[in-house]
């Protein structure tokens, strides 16, 4: 979609022009599918349909706005400029963010009048990483197969012996029956009989070691990768989370990686075993008898042409079948929980209809399923069949005519049915392998991908005093949308600062940005004058307290969760953040105390309680630095104000950044900043920016009057 | 800049004492305990465990009709004198029941809930836990289980167990 550097036709019109950005979109000027280009320079915008010939130039100094209009089934670039509005070019909505990046750059070309670098680059790092994943596949399955290469080997090789060992019994039938039975050879039978039996154990004992090796390879190989890949991500900010939902990342690490396990602990060598096995019982069917073997040959490009279309279909109506039971569960699972309301709304006649009709459509999707089974299969063996006693016929013949021996066509017969048997399990592996191809594909996206916030070999561990500065600071999660743009801030040690804002101003990126789970797009932050960039992650982290508005709790005790800020914490100091933060009496109320495991995301605790748990976790570590963000939102008002004061009794000295959307919470620092879109907009005292009559006034009035804000005792002032 | 009070501050106000000085008596009138902390009297007094199961030795001692109101904290009660430690055990051990597993005679799947059979420090009993999150493994081989009425029991060491406990812990584990 996006052409960072890859090829793409050139128009005249572009001239000298050096192209910033190439999109391209789908939909042409006359409303039809087809490729057309958006060219994106610091002078002009230029789009182009190569097909038609079609062209049209925008001078950048002529936009006055840009923006993508998204419509029903698709979406259009639109700019303001001269005369008028123009419709740059069109799109399906799968290409709407793309487009939304183009505005972006657009915008930021026209309102700022500079390339942000940074942007572009990474826009740039992103295709090429694309490219990357899709080329990298056969190396990773490669690396992946290598990685336990001396198990692979053996259980591969086991797999092999085995299969050698298969094809021997039926060339023993034929000695049997020509050499024992038809000559009377007594000790050839006592050979043939004790040869058998070796050859089942070994068998057996070449099969076990097969399974265990392979298995061996497999298990460690993806313990290796699943550890390779949870390192890889831990390196990652919080930029991880913007590119990739944790869901995402969470079905890499479990489902692909379970993907390729098949695809090393049985894919491979099933492979490599079922070629050896046709090539081999072809080599000796044709061995045993040239004519024979090519007649034995004939069903083969029927039966593998009816195998793959069988799966073919049976993969469509095996889905449908698991769709329609998956509608039935899906239905039970929404109404079942409802029971009340379809009481209530006495909807029994209307939802036994319902379920009715869905489990017809499930009853005919599954006799559709057996209508295919019973279909192919019968007409698949009746072929085996068939071929097998033409076979028998005409070898039979020869046996007879004395050109052709009983035991050798009693071999021939057996080698024949095993020789269909691997061109089946040949075939069934096309599906898996292309869900494995898929996966590693999956995962390569999540390798390849690189950390957008980097820590300097020489970054400095610093004793933080709290000083911090924001020095013309501008940064946005996607390319060209700002969501902080121009932020000058000095916050001094000890110092107590309020952020406030309406929804979407910043205030939250502000921490982030403080925290370094993001570095700026242009300008620097400063901490007791060093650059953000240039300290320790782990330094700078563990002397800065945060908490957050819906803290995360881990499924482990209460104390360890507010060990996670100080991993050496003792008991009594557990005890005592925990006293600070107003959680001590609620948690010696538990079972266990401070032992009681707090379920799955702190599920056994209520909003509150895991609030002060958090704010525990936070105190622990004695921070430099403290930022509460809506820490104390989640809590009633009786709660809430004793934690207030212990915040506010552990805060003094240290330099503490409060945001809160309630403005009451930060009425008494000694600083209120006030942001709007991104922009510091007042900053001042509480009583200040009540007299400018500014947009703290405007907050400060709404929230009096729906009542979030209680009346002071003693007015406000 | 002069900084807040540091988290060892605030553990100053946990008002730890050094065992020597805790003396603790039964107060069986009130059911309860009587603490004597440098000559100073509490009565009515109840110890709590905050650590039951990693720090069992560490207490907590609180008057009965203020609950909040904690007195002062005792690091390892076993460093008590023996008449101390005895008093204290013995209120300790009724409010603070959690039975040690010694062996897992069975564990039967019945329904919807797991049916335990065990031999207990307290004696046989027989239990049942609904789901996985009901038992809790804790590092060095401890695990916490909490029957569907509450009640909590301990396995001090998994590894320790007799070998068919051990398989019988699997089944749930």
């Amino acid at each position: 979609m996006e052409e960072g550097s890859g090829s793409y036709p050139v128009p005249d019109i572009l001239g000298d022009d050096s192209i910033l950005r190439v999109y391209r979109g789908n939909i042409d000027e006359r409303g039809l599918f087809g490729e057309v280009y958006l060219y994106i320079t610091k002078g002009s915008i230029v789009v182009y349909n190569p097909r038609t010939g079609y062209t049209k130039k925008v001078d950048m100094d002529e936009v006055s706005s840009v923006r993508v209009n998204d419509y029903l089934g698709n979406g259009e670039l639109e700019v303001e400029a001269g005369e008028g509005s123009i419709s740059l070019i069109r799109f399906t909505r799968e290409y709407m963010d793309k487009f939304r990046n183009a505005a972006n750059l657009i915008e930021n070309l026209t309102y700022y009048k500079i390339v942000d670098a940074s942007a572009v680059k990474r826009l740039n790092q992103k295709e090429t990483m694309e490219e990357r994943v899709k080329t990298q596949t056969l190396k990773t399955m490669l690396t992946l197969m290598k990685m336990r290469i001396k198990a692979t080997t053996v259980g591969i090789a086991a797999g092999m012996l085995a299969t050698v060992l298969g094809l021997l019994p039926p060339y023993l039938m034929k000695t049997l029956i020509d050499n024992v039975l038809g000559e009377g050879n007594v000790s050839l039978l006592t050979t043939i009989v004790l040869s058998l039996i070796g050859i089942y154990a070994a068998n057996a004992i070449f099969n076990v070691v097969r399974s265990y090796a392979l298995s061996y390879a497999g298990q460690h190989s993806m313990c290796d990768l699943r550890r390779h890949l949870y390192r890889h991500i831990l390196k990652f900010q919080l930029d991880l989370l913007d590119r990739y939902e944790a869901g995402r990342v969470i079905s890499r690490i479990t489902d692909d990686v379970g993907r390729i396990n098949w695809f090393l602990t049985w894919g491979i060598q099933s492979f490599l075993v079922n070629v050896f096995t046709l090539v081999a019982i072809g080599a000796i069917l044709l061995l045993l008898n040239v004519k024979l073997a090519l007649i034995a040959m004939i069903p083969v490009p029927f039966l593998t042409m009816g195998i793959f279309l069988f799966r073919r279909k049976a993969r469509r109506v095996y889905h449908m079948a698991w769709r329609r039971w998956a509608d039935v569960t899906t239905l039970l699972v929404d109404k079942i929980p409802n029971f009340p309301l379809i009481k209530a709304f006495s909807r029994e006649v209307e939802e036994r209809r319902t379920l009715d009709a869905k489990l017809r459509e499930q009853v005919s999707a599954g006799m559709n399923a057996t209508k295919l089974s019973v279909e192919f299969f019968p007409m698949f063996g009746f072929t085996l069949s068939a071929g097998v006693a033409i076979i028998w016929w005409l070898g039979g013949m020869e046996v007879l005519g004395g050109s052709l021996t009983l035991g050798t066509l009693t071999a021939f017969i057996s080698y024949v049915w095993q020789f269909y048997g691997p061109m089946n399990s040949l075939i069934s592996m096309i599906e898996p392998l292309q869900q494995v191809i898929t996966s590693v594909e999956r995962i390569n996206s999540l390798l390849y991908m690189e950390p957008n916030v980097k820590e300097p070999e020489k970054a400095v561990d610093l004793n933080i005093r709290g000083h911090i500065i924001f020095d013309n600071v501008k940064f946005g999660y996607e390319p060209y949308a700002y969501v902080l743009k121009n932020i000058n801030l000095q916050i001094k040690p000890g110092e107590k600062v309020g952020i406030v804002g309406p929804t979407g101003s910043g205030k939250t990126t502000l921490t982030k940005l403080i925290l370094r789970f993001y570095d700026p797009n242009e300008g620097r932050i400063l901490i007791d004058g060093v650059n953000l960039k240039n300290v320790k992650l782990s330094s700078l982290r563990r002397q800065i307290g945060l908490v957050v508005q819906d803290p995360p709790l881990f499924s482990d005790t209460i104390a360890n969760n507010i060990r996670y800020g100080k991993p050496d914490a003792t008991p009594e100091e557990v005890m005592a953040a925990a006293k600070v933060s107003q959680a001590h009496e609620f948690i010696m109320k538990m079972p266990l105390a401070y032992d009681s495991p707090v379920g799955h995301r702190g599920s056994k605790l209520s909003g509150g309680e895991r609030q002060r748990v958090a704010i525990a976790r936070a105190i622990i570590s004695d921070p430099k630095v403290l930022i509460l963000d809506e820490a104390t939102s989640s809590l009633d008002a009786i709660t809430e104000r004793k934690v207030k004061e212990a915040l506010d009794y552990i805060s003094r000295g240290r330099t503490t950044i409060i945001i809160a959307h309630r403005l009451s919470t930060v009425m008494d620092t000694d600083r209120i900043i006030v942001l709007d879109k991104g922009r510091i907009v007042e900053v001042g005292s509480h009583d200040q920016l009540l007299r400018r009559g500014g947009l703290y006034k405007k907050l400060w009035d709404t929230q009096f009057r729906e009542g979030i804000i209680e009346v002071p005792i003693g007015g406000v002032k | 800049m002069e900084l807040s009070d540091s988290i060892k501050d605030y553990i100053k106000r946990l008002n730890i004492i050094e065992p020597e000085d805790l003396r603790v008596r039964e107060d069986g009138r009130r059911n309860s305990l009587e603490i004597n902390i440098r000559g100073k009297v509490y009565r009515n007094v109840i110890p709590k465990k905050p650590f039951p199961l990693t720090n069992p030795q560490l207490v907590i001692f609180t008057q009965k009709d203020y609950p909040n109101g904690d007195i002062c904290t005792l690091r390892d009660y076993r460093l008590l004198d023996a008449e101390s430690k005895r008093c204290l055990e013995k209120y300790l051990s009724k409010v603070c029941f959690i039975p040690v597993i010694e062996r897992i005679q069975s564990i039967r799947y019945k329904g919807e809930v797991y049916e335990w059979k065990v031999e207990t420090s307290r004696g046989l009993r027989v239990f049942h836990t609904r789901g996985r999150r009901s038992i809790y493994r804790f590092e060095e081989g401890k695990v916490s289980i909490t029957d569907t009425n509450d009640n909590i029991y301990l396995i001090t060491d998994v590894s320790k167990l007799d070998r068919k406990s051990r398989v019988e812990l699997e089944k749930v584990l």
